[in-house]
Parts: structure tokens; sequence; C-alpha cells
């Protein structure tokens, strides 16, 4: 009952605290849902903020905790000041209620077990143990992996971001670790989604937001991947398996964070809101914050912010404070990864130009990474040595029509890309297309270089578990794109 | 328009994440929402030959050796991990060659078998079979040897009763929801305090590349913060491909060679003394103790399978005592 407590006390104060951080709603116009997850994910991502910043000066997750919670106190008092007028929600009652049994539901599943995934368990949920019994990252637990001896620490990818793990050892700062109740603020990613969708478009159509949102909430890959590819079985053994998208890991952060940080912006461009380009930046640090991946994201998005300046309406003072907020923001993050090993992928090693000429002028897989030819077996396929960038290339093809994971997703992404030449006007059109298409290129040119073997990493759900960060992104300019079809229709 | 349609029928795959979430929380509600091995596939036996090898490694002359298989008659009712019948010939041909007599249970209810044997084989996990009485069993066994080519017995309850359980089949429930680690993570909890530092030790060459062996991940997850020290931790730790690399590093550096096994050392928790892992360190080894302030050493046999026999934690001072 405790550890239930610890975890809600710990989702309380990242809604108290992310109401605060929003501007009034006569300023940025929202209702009741959108303001629950857009105060929830964006005060937790200054949560993440927080403990990292306190970490890189040496301080620890108690004070960080302490802080916390005198912030949440005082932006409870600030909020009870400011006062709150609802704007009407865009969904019916009957979609509320479908959006709401939706979101309930992949909550109740995500703490149905305990932590049951070797990701989620090794990667996040061990750094979260650490975080709550040594305070710190910067401790033996995770830097003592590498010694003169030979002998170190256990610990998996030890420069893996803290975000997950700050989550789970604050939800269980007071009551102790339990596998099963640091998942419930993880619970909320995709419940989230459709909501956080539904803000950044308020300004568009409600036929569009609807529209939208619903969608968002249907796209399976929220919950698991490839439901249903093995019958009877899948529904019997529905959760057990590493397709489970809901639970300990941290895909779901990335892209919630994502969806929060491109809902801000666009609302802060379109209403002119710095306050709002600066919660935007912090949402955005706080995806680099979740995993490795995330800074990637961020490069994107700051490269599109820079690209979408080409055409007419160019927002450039909420961008200046977006990109400030964010470099101020990611910081403390960056200087704790300086002080630990950087070991197993090191991607910006990788993405050379030469590396990437290597692989797209057709260099072979490297089979000699794979796990059969490690371990000393001889390989199963004797036949010619494929290309990196065809086993890529086909890889992503594959995922583009896998309807069991994505439904019609990507379809809809190709299509609304496809509708910037009538939109080309609009900065957040211009912006929503760079952010997909240029995270799917890096996606591409990451896979193209990785020093791994591609078809083992594809065994493991790469590259879906990296597309599905750009689902929030797809959705908004679906949003979009549905909303100037609409007007063109009247 | 077309465009508003594609979005509509995006929509409708609601329905399949509404049949996922339910069927997740239904399957969870279904064993208490603990996970269990019962969610996930059936155990299976993959070696096509029927494994004789496995049996006649353990005999320095297998000649005149009998082998109980505890095998299923054709009139039985099918249970999941059962090793199918071709297979079962094959491996009892292979046995008949190598001079080692196979007798055949066929379903027969284990109090009804007749006589001695030297091993016994699960081939067939029926209710009595899984529930065998390990205590009554081990006396009518002289090699002291399990061969579980079902994955149906517990190891714990067979090394209680001081019998060998080595199991065969694949299993394919996630290596952190093994019985027997968590009962040996219990163990080192009560045993060790919080801040205590403990060095993994193998007792001997790394014989096996399966992925499931890496102990000392979930060792690592459950008891922290007690602190963990292993071999060049950064590859085996790492992907598959780094841990390949490691094993063969390890048993290429051979620290075990001229160390003197402590079979006398009394075992915690295992019945199983001529298992003991536990053995002297070299002085790099105690070197290793000295510098990262271990408390205790724990000593392993790097197998797929959790077995407590394969796993000794002594303190440090003991080891010491024994250079």
């Amino acid at each position: 009952m405790l550890h239930l407590l610890n975890a809600l006390l710990f989702m309380t104060v990242c809604i108290c605290i992310g109401r605060a951080l929003l501007p009034s709603q006569s300023v940025v116009a929202r209702s009741r849902g959108e303001e629950f997850a857009v105060s929830y994910t964006l005060g937790l991502a200054a949560v993440v903020i927080l403990c990292n910043l306190m970490f890189v000066i040496g301080s620890t997750l108690g004070i960080a905790v302490g802080i916390s919670l005198v912030a949440a106190s005082a932006a409870l008092f600030y909020q009870s000041k400011r006062g709150a007028d609802f704007a009407p929600s865009p969904f019916t009652s009957v979609i509320t209620y479908a959006l709401l049994a939706v979101g309930a539901l992949s909550l109740i599943a995500t703490v149905a077990y305990p932590i049951n995934e070797f990701d989620a368990i090794y990667h996040w949920a061990y750094r979260g143990k650490v975080l709550l019994f040594n305070g710190t990252p910067l401790t033996e637990a995770i830097t003592g992996i590498v010694s003169n001896d030979n002998f170190g620490r256990v610990v998996t990818h030890p420069n893996y971001p803290l975000g997950v793990p700050i989550i789970e050892a604050f939800s269980s700062y007071f009551s102790g670790w339990s596998d099963r109740w640091v998942q419930l603020p993880l619970g909320l990613w995709a419940a989230s989604m459709p909501w956080l969708v539904a803000f950044g478009l308020r300004k568009l159509s409600q036929a569009a937001i609807r529209l939208a949102a619903i969608a968002t909430a249907a796209t399976p890959i929220l919950y698991t991947t490839n439901f249903t590819e093995n019958g009877w079985t899948d529904l019997t053994n529905a959760g057990t398996s590493s397709s489970m998208m809901l639970g300990g890991g941290s895909d779901l952060a990335v892209m919630c964070m994502l969806t929060l940080s491109a809902a801000l912006f666009l609302r802060a461009t379109s209403s002119n809101c710095k306050r709002l380009a600066i919660c935007a930046g912090v949402a955005l640090a706080a995806t680099a914050a979740m995993k490795n991946e995330g800074l990637a994201l961020l490069m994107v998005c700051m490269i599109a912010c820079a690209a979408a300046l080409v055409f007419k309406n160019r927002p450039l003072r909420t961008i200046g404070f977006f990109a400030a907020s964010t470099i101020i923001c990611v910081a403390p993050w960056l200087g704790i990864r300086a002080q630990i090993p950087a070991i197993d992928e090191n991607y910006s090693e990788q993405l050379t130009l030469e590396n990437v000429m290597h692989f797209a002028g057709g260099a072979n897989e490297l089979v000699e990474k794979s796990p059969l030819a490690m371990s000393g077996r001889p390989q199963m396929d004797e036949g010619p040595i494929p290309t990196r960038r065809s086993l890529v290339a086909e890889a992503f093809v594959d995922e583009f029509f896998d309807m069991r994971s994505w439904g019609l997703l990507w379809v809809l992404a190709l299509i609304s890309v496809g509708l910037l030449v009538k939109n080309l006007e609009s900065f957040n059109y211009r912006w929503l297309t760079l952010v997909i298409v240029g995270g799917v290129l890096l996606y591409f040119l990451i896979l193209l270089v990785t020093p791994w073997n591609f078809p083992s990493l594809r065994d493991k759900g790469i590259p879906e578990r990296l597309l599905v960060h750009l689902v929030g992104p797809i959705m908004l300019l679906l949003g979009h794109a549905l909303s100037s079809i609409e007007a063109e229709d009247c | 328009m077309l465009f508003t349609i594609l979005s509509r029928i995006h929509s409708l795959a609601l329905l399949l994440v509404l049949t996922f979430l339910a069927a997740t929380i239904a399957g969870a509600a279904k064993t208490g929402f603990a996970p269990d091995h019962s969610r996930y596939g059936a155990a299976a036996f993959q070696n096509k030959q029927g494994g004789s090898r496995f049996i006649v490694s353990i005999f320095a002359n297998p000649n005149g050796k009998r082998i109980l298989l505890l095998d299923n008659a054709a009139t039985d009712p099918v249970v999941p991990s059962t090793v199918p019948r071709d297979i079962v010939d094959k491996l009892a041909k292979a046995l008949e060659r190598k001079g080692i007599t196979a007798i055949h249970s066929y379903g027969m209810a284990l109090d009804e078998i007749e006589g001695n044997f030297d091993a016994a084989v699960l081939i067939y996990p029926s209710e009595d079979y899984v529930n065998a009485d390990f205590t009554k069993l081990a006396t009518r066994l002289e090699a002291k040897v399990l061969f579980d080519y079902c994955s149906g017995w517990s190891s714990a309850d067979a090394d209680a009763a001081g019998l060998m359980h080595m199991n065969f089949a694949r299993t394919y429930w996630p290596h952190w929801l093994d019985p027997e680690m968590h009962q040996f993570v219990e163990y080192m909890e009560k045993v060790t305090a919080a801040g205590d530092g403990i060095l993994l030790v193998p007792s001997e060459a790394l014989s096996t590349t399966a992925a499931r062996a890496r102990w000392f991940l979930p060792l690592n997850y459950y008891l922290a913060p007690r602190r963990f020290y292993l071999y060049k931790p950064r590859d085996g730790t790492s992907f598959l491909t780094e841990y390949f690399q490691w094993v063969k590093d390890y048993s290429e550096t051979r620290p075990y060679k001229d160390q003197v096994r402590m079979k006398s050392h009394p075992r915690a928790l295992s019945k199983l003394t001529n298992m003991n892992t536990a053995r002297t360190l070299n002085e790099e080894e105690l070197q290793i103790a000295a510098n990262h302030d271990v408390q205790w050493i724990l000593f392993w046999r790097h197998q797929a399978d959790f077995k407590i026999c394969d796993f000794e934690l002594v303190d440090i001072e003991t080891v010491l005592g024994w250079k």
C-alpha cells in the first residue's frame, strides 16, 4: 500500500509542478483532460531535469525529492491563487470515455505484473535502485564497470540516461523499492498521448483533433508490437513477451516527451508565448534524458527549426526561447554523461561521413558479428552476404506495412508529408514534416552504421522500437493535414 | 475525403488494442498478477538424436548400467513438453549401443516400477513423475543423477534428496523467473549485509555461451545494493556477441589452473558435496578481492539452468585461510 501511495505522491508532485509551469488558461486554452496530461508529463520532465541538475552538482536524490516537494507545495499555492477556467473539451462524451477506458486499461496492464522484461530490469530498474540506494549515478555502482584489475561492477550499458530510473527511484523513495509499483508513473505514457495531441492541435478544427486523438490511441505499437502474429498464442500469452511496449522500458517515455515538446512548441508558435516555448524546451531536454536516441532527436528538432525558417512565417523569438531552454536543460545530463564510461554504442563516433559512405555504397552486413559466428558455430545460411543498406531498407519497408504494429500510421504519415506542398506557408507544418522525415532518416543512418550485426538487432525489435518515438509528431502532422483538407473541402 | 476515411480505418485498430489490453490483464489475473512459467511456451527437448551423450558422459564405464526412462504409454494423454516417441526410441537404441540397458516405464506409476537403476530420465512430465518422492527415488538410483528432458523436476527438491538434477529441455520463460535463483537470492539476503562486496569467481572454465547462464545479472539486480564484482563486466554484461568473447577470454586466462577445489568445505544450501564449486584463489584474485574490499566470494559454475549446487558463497576470511 505504501508503495502505491509513494508512486501516487510522485505523480501528484509532477502534476502540481507541471500546472504551475503552464501559462494560465486565458493565454493558452486547454480542457481538463489536456491540462492533466500536459501538466503530468511536463512536471515529470521538470523533475527529471531537476534531479539531473542535482546529480551533476554533486547533490543527491534526497535533496531533489525535497526540493520537488517544496516546489509542488508552492505550485499548489500559486495555482490556487491563479484559478482555472477550462476550455471545453474537443471530444464528445463517448470519445472521452473511450479514451479514458483505454488509458485506464493501459495503466492496469502496465502494473499487472512486476517489471518483467530484460531491458526494463537490467538497463533501467537497476539504475533506479542505484539512485535509490546510492542517491547519485556518479557512484561506483555505475562508473565502476571499468577498473585497472579487469574486475568491475556488474552494470549494463552504463551511459544510458537516467529519466526512467529517476522516476522509479522517486516513486519508491519513501516506501522502498517495489518492482510493481515503480511502474505506475510509467503507465501513463500511452494514456497521455491522445490528450497531448489534442492539446497541440487545439487551434485547429474539432473534427481534426478528434480524429487525430483517436488515431493516436488506436495505434497498436503504443501498447505492443506484432500482436496476433502468432495467432491464439499471442492472446493467451499477452503481456509476457518482449513485444510488450507498456511497462518499465523507455521507448514510450521518449515518444511521450517528444510529443509533449512538439505539442507545446506548436502552441507556443501559434500563440507567440515564450513561457510555452521554454516548457517545450524542458520537454525536449527530458526526451534526451530518457534514452540516448532522445539526444539525436533533440538535434533533429533543432535542425528542423533552422530549416523551417527558409520560408515565410518565422517565429524567431519562440524558436530562440525553445532552443535556449533546451540547451540549458539538457546540459546537466550531458555533464553527468561525460563522467560515465562510454562503452557499447557510441553513435557520435560511428556516424561519420566515411562510415555512412561505406555502408551506403553497398558494404556487406557484419556477419562476423552475428551471434552464431561469435559463438564459434557455423553460419546456417551459406548464401551470399547481403549488403547492410538492403537489410536496413527492407526492415524499414517491412515496418511501414506492418499493420499489426502500426495500423495505417505510415500511410497516413506519407500522405500528410506529401500535403506539405499545399501547406508550405505554415511554419508548424514545415517543422513537423522536417522532424518526421529527419527522424526516420536519422534512424536509418544510425542503423546503417551500427557496429552490431543488424539481423540480431532486428530480432530485438529494431527499428520499430525506435520509430515509435515519432508517433506524436506524426499524429500532430496528421491533425494539421486533416484540418487543411477540411478547410479546402469547405 | 479518402484521407479522412483512411484515418477512420486506422482508428478501428482500437479494437485490436482493447483486445490486447483485456488479454494482458485477464492473463495476469489468471496467475494472481505474478508472472508464472505457465504463461510462457512449454519447455521442449530439442536434441533430435535423443541426447544419449549427456547420459553416457557421466559414467566412466557405461557398460552394464541401467537407465530408467520415465516415458508414456501410447494410450496416455498428451502432456506438453513430452519428448516425442521417435526421439525416445533413438535415445534407447543409442544407449543400448553403448551397453546401457534402457528400461521404459511406459506411464506406469513410479511406486509400481520394480528394481534399482543407475539414473532416471524424465521423458513424460505426468503428475506422478513430476511430483516424484525424490528421497525414495534417491535410494533406487545408484549414480544419484536425474536427467530432465522436459524441465519438469525441481532441481532444489532433487538436491535436497542428494540427487544431481540436469535439465536438457529448452525453457521459454525468462531467466529471472527461475525459482532456484530466487531461493538463492533469499539465502544471500539473509547471510550478507546490504553494503557487502561480493567477488564473482567461476570455479572452472565457462562451459556455455547460453545467454541464460548470465546469472550475475539477476543476482546483481535482486541483491542491490550489494556490490558484485565480475571479470571484465563491460563484455560480460554487454550484447550477446561481446558476451561470447567474454566467455572465450575467461576460459583462455584459466585463473582456476593449479587451484584446489575445496570439496570438504561445508555447503550452505546444497546437499551435493561432490559438486562444491569452492576453490582456492590465485594471487591475482586475492589481490582483486583486497582491491575492492569484498567480504564474500561467490564461486559459481557457468550453466544455463540455475542449480543451487552450482553456487557457493564463502566469506573472505575462510578463503584467505585456504592459502
